[in-house]
């Protein structure tokens, strides 16, 4: 792919993996008090 | 002879970048993938990674629950239970698994369609190595003066066993490049040369260099309209100089049209690519 839609992807994935552990982190203290 | 690439009127700058890794290549659409597909898979693969990463994020921390309270518990049921599980934890632990691995197949097809990272297969080198990390620390310390829990540390070096064995695959960078971003091309496919539609008419290898990081780069300009004036083209004067390599002669066309329609199901080729490369595919092939 082209490096501005690779540069993209790369971001996106970043992005998602960091919300995705506050969401995570999130939901089981949500949960569990 | 050196003729004049005449850009077609309809499809003039479609480029197509063929990425390879070693001396394979494989045509893939670049910038000019259509924004709706673009968008869909955005949306796939971060939804589908955020849940994805949202479970292992549970399923670590619930694990911790459990150890804290001696690495056993139980809840629900007739019988009386010596250990009450922290509150929501079995359901958390359950839903994590389930919904991740729905998470992780969205994300999986989302990224393998998109031609971006496959981080895929990293989740379960992060589901043992983090599981072991847990084992490793309650069993090292597990917080009621027991000592060394040796059955955890045992546990522990398992997980990271089976968690290390696939990074032991991203040890060289061409395995990463080639596990974090496909593989390079078709089965069998000759090295570093353009698809063999790419030649069929009219369409143009015009730059080909070589990154730093190995990966290979052949820039194809889609030009599927002849010379008006009768020049020959680019791709014709290449191909008789034997500057590049043309395709098989034996290769049939029906493969060639199979190839070119598996890549506008993928989406790699928009609808007005795909119109171009086969009208150009058409025209070369039935000489």
């Amino acid at each position: 792919v082209s490096s501005r839609v690779r540069i993209w992807l790369i971001a996106l994935n970043v992005v998602a993996i960091v919300t995705g552990i506050a969401l995570g982190r999130w939901i089981f203290y949500a949960v569990t008090t | 002879m050196v003729g004049r690439r005449r850009p077609h009127p309809t499809h003039a700058g479609a480029v197509i970048e063929a990425p390879s890794v070693g001396c394979y290549a494989r045509p893939v659409i670049s910038e000019e993938v259509s924004a709706p597909h673009l968008a869909r898979r955005s949306v796939g693969i971060f939804v589908g990674l955020s849940v994805v990463c949202a479970c292992l994020t549970v399923l670590f921390l619930s694990m911790r629950a459990v150890m804290k309270i001696g690495g056993y518990c139980a809840s629900g049921g007739p019988y009386e239970i010596a250990v009450e599980c922290p509150n929501g934890v079995p359901g958390l632990m359950i839903g994590s698994i389930w919904i991740g691995l729905g998470a992780l197949l969205l994300y999986s097809m989302s990224s393998y369609s998109s031609g971006g990272p496959r981080l895929a297969i990293l989740a379960w080198p992060v589901l043992f190595l983090s599981l072991g990390w847990n084992f490793l620390e309650f069993g090292l310390d597990p917080g009621n003066d027991q000592g060394i829990v040796w059955s955890w540390i045992i546990c522990a070096i398992l997980f990271f066993l089976m968690g290390g064995g696939p990074l032991l695959l991203l040890v060289r960078p061409e395995s990463v490049a080639r596990i974090l971003w496909g593989p390079p091309g078709p089965d069998g496919e000759p090295p570093a040369r353009a698809p063999s539609w790419a030649f069929a008419s009219g369409t143009t290898v015009v730059d080909q260099t070589t990154e730093a990081s190995g990966i290979t780069h052949a820039t194809i300009v889609v030009d599927p309209g002849p010379a008006d004036d009768g020049e020959s083209t680019d791709a014709t004067d290449a191909a008789n100089e034997g500057d590049v390599q043309t395709d098989e002669p034996d290769e049939d066309l029906v493969d060639r049209l199979e190839r070119l329609s598996t890549l506008h199901r993928r989406g790699s080729l928009s609808d007005a690519e795909f119109t171009a490369a086969k009208q150009a595919l058409l025209s070369g092939g039935a000489t």
